[in-house]
């Protein structure tokens, strides 16, 4: 966890906001239907992102540890984390309609909850039709480095591009997720242009 | 983790409170004026509510962070409450709604283990001491002053207790004079285990003194994440925004002891808040 203080002096946990959650989001308007492909701001995220991953890889001693890892390269993830000293970002959800409307969410390995309750991985807060906790999961497989929609516990209902997701469906950038009144936006940073390392 | 807060909408539309911190690694300013937390609940039709209480905040933070070792706590805050209450008239100016706009304020320092107080409107700061809870500040409201009324015996208590107007404020920032301040010149001394309350009514209406007490027992930042929660939860039908901060005053001392001593004093007091 670590505290911090927002420009306009409110205190929050900036490893579960991308940014102070105690801010009015100004009034954004998103259309949906204006994202072509997203193929643009894709490869761009990408790109920039690449470099730095030659860089974790040469000080990170990765062969060092993925021989000592063996076949188990699940394990990769709890490397990452203690190489970097840090859990990566592995990509966002971005609500384009709801009470959060204009606001960015971090996912990162494994697994991230999302409900209302600050106690989750990706807290909707203003979204009183959202389950508090464990609505659905946004999961991100680094084995495979790819990332899946899985359905909750509670009694609220996860649809992925108007589908209803029974038990888990994969993601793919720019699918829209639903729960409750928020509609959020996929947008993957790790895949098959880059992982980290 | 020294001090926490929280905030929701509640079942309004918009948030019309607002609130801030001052900076706590700040090591020269905590030196100078401690910690001030302040708190404001905007009234006003249209989003002025909600501009109004911002910018009492904002400005009762810039004026505090003006202040000179040669100028008491209590001379500070009041001097920022005037500079504040300036902002809020010359913004109702504007809009030519004069006495419709404006915003309760309330604002808490803690300065070496002694607590100061402001308040002006009807949101409250609490003590929470040895499982109590202390009310520190009156509240300006039409209600408070139908009670006395009642109790000496100039209206019945029925047209007390039912008066339409009661909720009304008497006091808030947004009036050419403000009638009636509340705050203490001599510092309040605060114990170890003491825990400082800030809150707008919508938390206070919707919660028990011991609901608040229970929760307080927590770490800061875990009691103000609660004490909203819990308000929420009860699913009230008309709930106000709700905002808690919650201070805890030990640590804050401590950090004052670190910030004399000028070698490493900074960065340890960075990292007791994160």
């Amino acid at each position: 966890m670590s505290w911090v203080r927002c420009d306009k002096g409110h205190y929050y946990d900036d490893e579960r906001h991308s940014s102070c959650p105690y801010c009015g989001v100004e009034e954004v308007s998103v259309d949906v239907s204006t994202f072509r492909s997203g193929e643009d701001i894709k490869a761009s995220a990408a790109n920039s992102q690449g470099e730095r991953g030659d860089e974790n890889e040469k000080t990170v001693r990765l062969g060092e540890f993925k021989t000592v890892g063996g076949s188990e390269e699940g394990e990769t993830v709890a490397l990452v984390r203690s190489n970097l000293g840090m859990d990566p970002v592995t990509g966002w959800l971005v609500c384009i309609d709801g009470p959060e409307k204009g606001r960015d969410f971090r996912i990162r390995s494994e697994r991230n909850s999302i409900g209302r309750a600050p106690t989750n991985d990706i807290c909707l807060r203003s979204d009183e039709t959202v389950s508090r906790i464990h609505h659905a999961y946004v999961i991100y497989d680094p084995k495979k480095a790819a990332f899946r929609l899985q359905a909750g516990e509670g009694r609220g209902l996860v649809y992925k591009n108007g589908e209803e997701v029974v038990f888990s469906e994969p993601l793919e950038a720019y699918d829209v997720i639903e729960l409750g009144r928020t509609k959020l936006l996929f947008v993957p940073l790790c895949g098959e242009r880059f992982k980290w390392e | 983790m020294l001090l926490g807060n929280a905030q929701h909408k509640g079942k309004r539309r918009e948030q019309q409170d607002s609130f801030a911190i001052s900076d706590v690694s700040d090591a020269i300013f905590v030196e100078k004026g401690g910690i001030l937390a302040a708190l404001a609940d905007g009234m006003g039709g249209m989003s002025l509510g909600r501009e109004a209480s911002a910018l009492a905040v904002e400005t009762m933070l810039e004026s505090y962070a003006a202040k000179e070792d040669s100028e008491s706590v209590d001379e500070a805050l009041m001097r920022s409450l005037s500079r504040a209450n300036m902002a809020v008239v010359e913004l109702a100016r504007k809009h030519d709604l004069e006495g419709s706009v404006g915003t309760t304020m309330i604002a808490a320092v803690i300065f070496r283990g002694g607590l100061y107080w402001i308040s002006v409107g009807d949101s409250r700061i609490y003590l929470c001491r040895d499982g109590r809870l202390i009310q520190l500040t009156a509240d300006h409201t039409y209600a408070s002053e139908l009670y006395e009324e009642a109790s000496i015996g100039e209206i019945s208590w029925n047209d007390a207790l039912l008066h339409p107007q009661r909720g009304a404020l008497t006091s808030f920032l947004g009036m050419e004079r403000i009638p009636i301040v509340d705050r203490n010149a001599q510092p309040l001394s605060l114990r170890d285990d003491d825990r400082v309350l800030l809150c707008s009514d919508g938390l206070y209406r919707g919660l028990l003194s011991e609901e608040i007490v229970e929760e307080m027992r927590l770490s800061p930042r875990e009691a103000a994440e609660r004490l909203v929660l819990r308000v929420l939860a009860k699913d009230l039908p008309h709930q106000d925004n709700v905002t808690a901060i919650v201070l805890a005053p030990m640590e804050l001392s401590f950090a004052y002891y670190e910030v004399e001593r000028p070698v490493g004093g900074m960065s340890h007091v960075v990292g007791e808040v994160r």
